[in-house]
């Protein structure tokens, strides 16, 4: 049956010019209907799921802690949350950053990923350096490049003291975008 | 009963066509399509294994970033053979990623990539594609603190893609960091889409091999012409084909069975990828790396100059992929024996050496710093005070520990330290350390960067650490007679010039490297004085060693005899023994050894700690 069904589709068909038309109409009609549809679906479905690309995240400052809460010359783990974050986000709302109090008005707050490939580099207290585990990459405590691959210095986020208070704007993770 | 249950079978063999669905598996194959043709079977039960485990694991799994760590917690430790179920996936994936590598390299041996299956090739290339998709994507679910690192670390690599790079980025990311997006659209990719994508290439895979047949083993010197070789083909059926199933298949089934059993045993006894910390991001102590599959591309890009880094990060998949793709494209006909083929015998081994050569070496990952360095031993830097004994503090509060080896304790980052005085000079020594060099910092006093050694008095001190360890192989001993006013050593020594100052006795090494000097009455003659045994008037110094074992040696020497000190060999009356090795440790060791007998540990020891600090 499969056969005579494909046989009779493909044999040759005698046709007026009136039902050529038509049938190119249809077939122009089923296929715009056809993208029309995928257009309905597609479109909102890609939408959803490329929406990261375009979504806007407030600049929001975060506290830290208090000035007093941190040592002059000394570099410490902080912890932010983040205030935009899904409900759903559990721990991965948190992030940390490394704080360095430079004199008494005066803190730098530097991402915790390594410049090279994003891994979480680590502050050895004695030695006063950033290193990464992942690739050997290591900082100096201003955050420049001592040695290893990284390309660039470790990143920093805008802090200011506002009302006794250490504040952070908002993190994200930066992407290095450059070959 | 048979005859109701026949009925029954051919009722639904009409309605459903199970039979003709089942048709493909008798298609007729060279019968000397042996041994070398089951890795394709293995992938696919691989992969069906990877599905049915999959599946499994769903029923418990919760794709939600604060949640998915319990459920694996759960999954691992409470749920009822979660822990093998979890094996059970993490080992297939495995034996699927080196059963499509076993499979690849033999079709390229084979030249099964030419006419007329070409486009066979180019759907497993893609098919290879997918399956690490999978193996990368399946290890980010096992949200842990690695996983969670290594989607940054994806991101940041995806950032490199010019000019849509960042926009990669975030996508992975889910936003502008790691939260609520980013795994459930890991979860979705890993579960759905690639796997959706998968099911249809297998499946277009699977139809080329039949359309095409299974490809007949490759004779030396009869090349593939692609005008004649489906006649050749289609002849070659005729004359000697057989069905696949069963007179070809027990191969697969037997491989097949041993490949499960493999699997089965490794997910029972080794089990699953022990989970890490929560993935909590501001937990810092994370050290991601990829599973053993993707180890090999990690430690290319450690290897590699950071100056075209970018370059292969991005191109060097890209580059692969095409030449993969294309390889029967361009490569289509002729001879297909590997034999007269060498250069894809050179391919093949040369792929599976960088491979295994670079996944040996992230698995060493010497570019990473040890950042479990413990501070250096007593026994390590042979001093308990004075300026060796601060230099190898410093060694390890400055963090040089972290990237240098010194006695095989350290990192492997920078170069081992060990003998680094054998090479350098005190001056080249201190510029490097002051300034830097390639691929080191500066720990410059006054650089204002951290990471400096302070004062000039703590750079004496790292120098002094290091000068006192050396391969000096002069291993020697020599007597010198105290009672002589102009004491001489009588043999060949590693000192070269001897003063006797009042009580001091000062010797100078003779490379001029180590001068040693301590109060040898007020130390040694007091505890000989205070041992049972008689007055110490010589003294003995064995050259350092260069390896542990003479030293050793040297040492099993005294402390056997710990009546040595007056006993020695020494033609004079009373020798005492001082085993100056020069590297401290042993000296330590040894005098803290002799002394358990001596019972005066603390005055030998002040001697000793005396002498480095005079150094």
């Amino acid at each position: 049956m499969d056969t005579n069904l494909t046989e009779s589709s493909s044999a040759p068909l005698t046709e007026t010019p009136e039902e050529i038309s038509r049938r190119r109409f249809f077939e122009k009609l089923s296929i715009a209907l056809v993208g029309l549809c995928t257009a309905i679906v597609g479109v909102p479905l890609v939408g959803f799921i490329v929406a990261p690309f375009f979504r806007k995240v407030p600049e929001k400052w975060v506290t830290l802690g208090k000035p007093d809460d941190f040592q002059i010359g000394k570099t410490v783990a902080v912890t932010v949350t983040d205030p935009s974050s899904l409900p759903w986000a559990g721990v991965t709302a948190k992030s940390g950053v490394w704080l360095r109090r430079v004199s008494e008005d005066s803190f730098i707050a530097f991402s915790a990923n390594c410049t090279h490939l994003g891994c979480p580099v680590r502050w050895l207290e004695g030695a006063d350096l950033f290193m990464c585990p992942c690739h050997g990459g290591v900082y100096y405590s201003d955050g420049n490049v001592a040695a290893g691959p990284p390309p660039k210095p470790l990143f920093r986020y805008d802090v200011r003291v506002v009302n006794g208070e250490v504040q952070m704007k908002q993190a994200i993770v930066p992407i290095s975008t450059t070959l | 009963m048979i005859k109701l249950f026949k009925t029954v079978w051919n009722w639904l063999d009409d309605r459903l066509g199970i039979s003709v669905l089942l048709s493909p598996m008798k298609h007729i194959a060279p019968q000397d399509s042996k041994w070398w043709y089951v890795f394709g079977s293995a992938t696919l039960v691989a992969f069906i294994v990877q599905v049915a485990s999959g599946v499994a694991l769903a029923f418990s799994y919760i794709s939600s970033s604060s949640q998915a760590y319990e459920t694996l917690v759960f999954i691992t430790n409470n749920a009822p053979f979660g822990r093998f179920l979890r094996g059970l996936h993490y080992y297939g994936a495995s034996a699927m990623v080196l059963m499509i590598g076993a499979h690849m390299a033999q079709t390229f041996l084979f030249g099964a990539y030419k006419f007329p299956r070409e486009m066979t090739w180019t759907t497993g290339i893609l098919l290879l594609a997918f399956t690490l998709g999978m193996g990368f994507t399946g290890q980010l679910l096992r949200w842990d603190s690695t996983a969670a690192w290594s989607v940054v670390v994806a991101a940041e690599q995806a950032g490199r893609i010019p000019i849509i790079g960042d926009w990669v980025a975030r996508f992975i990311l889910g936003g502008n960091t790691i939260g609520g997006a980013t795994l459930s659209r890991f979860f979705a990719i890993h579960v759905f889409v690639l796997p959706g994508i998968m099911f249809a290439f297998i499946g277009l895979h699977v139809w080329l091999v039949l359309r095409h047949g299974i490809s007949e083993p490759p004779v030396a010197g009869k090349p593939v012409d692609p005008a004649t070789y489906r006649a050749e083909y289609e002849e070659l059926l005729k004359k000697s084909g057989k069905p696949f199933w069963p007179d070809l298949a027990w191969r697969d089934v037997i491989v097949v069975t041993a490949l499960i059993i493999a699997i089965a045993v490794a997910a029972f006894f080794i089990g699953p990828p022990a989970l890490d910390r929560p993935p909590d991001p501001s937990i810092l102590a994370a050290d991601p790396r990829p599973d053993w599959y993707l180890l090999w591309y990690f430690a290319l890009l450690a290897l590699i100059p950071a100056k075209i880094e970018g370059y292969v990060m991005i191109g060097f998949p890209v580059l692969i992929g095409l030449l993969l793709l294309f390889v029967p494209i361009w490569n289509h006909k002729g001879e297909r024996a590997a034999s007269r083929r060498p250069w894809a015998i050179a391919v093949v081994c040369l792929s599976v050496i960088m491979i295994g050569g670079l996944w040996w070496e992230g698995q060493q990952s010497p570019w990473s710093p040890n950042f479990e360095a413990q501070p250096l031993s007593e026994k390590v830097v042979g001093a308990t005070s004075g300026p060796v004994f601060k230099g190898g503090q410093l060694f390890h509060d400055k963090g040089c520990l972290n990237c240098h080896l010194i006695q095989g304790f350290g990192g492997r980052r920078g170069p081992d330290l060990t003998y680094i005085a054998d090479k350098l000079t005190r001056d080249n020594l201190v510029i490097r350390i002051v300034n830097g060099g390639t691929n080191i910092q500066f720990f410059s006093s006054d650089s204002g960067k951290g990471g400096h050694v302070g004062s000039g008095g703590q750079l004496s001190w790292v120098f002094a650490f290091l000068k006192s360890i050396t391969t000096d192989t002069n291993i020697s001993t020599c007597t010198v007679d105290w009672n002589s006013s102009t004491p001489v050593a009588t043999n060949h020594c590693v000192v070269s010039s001897i003063s006797k100052s009042g009580g001091t006795l000062t010797f100078t090494r003779h490379d001029d490297r180590l001068p040693l000097a301590f109060d040898f009455q007020q130390h040694f003659f007091g505890f000989f004085h205070r041992s049972a045994n008689a007055q110490a008037n010589c003294v003995r110094i064995i050259g350092r060693c260069a390896d542990r074992s003479v030293a050793e040696s040297g040492g099993q020497m005294l402390g056997l005899n710990d009546s040595g000190f007056t006993n020695d060999d020494c033609p004079l009356n009373g020798v005492a023994q001082l085993a100056h090795v020069a590297r401290p440790r042993i000296v330590v060791e040894l005098v803290e050894h002799s002394l358990a007998h001596g019972g005066d540990f603390a005055a030998v020891l002040g001697a000793h700690l005396r002498q480095q600090e005079l150094h």
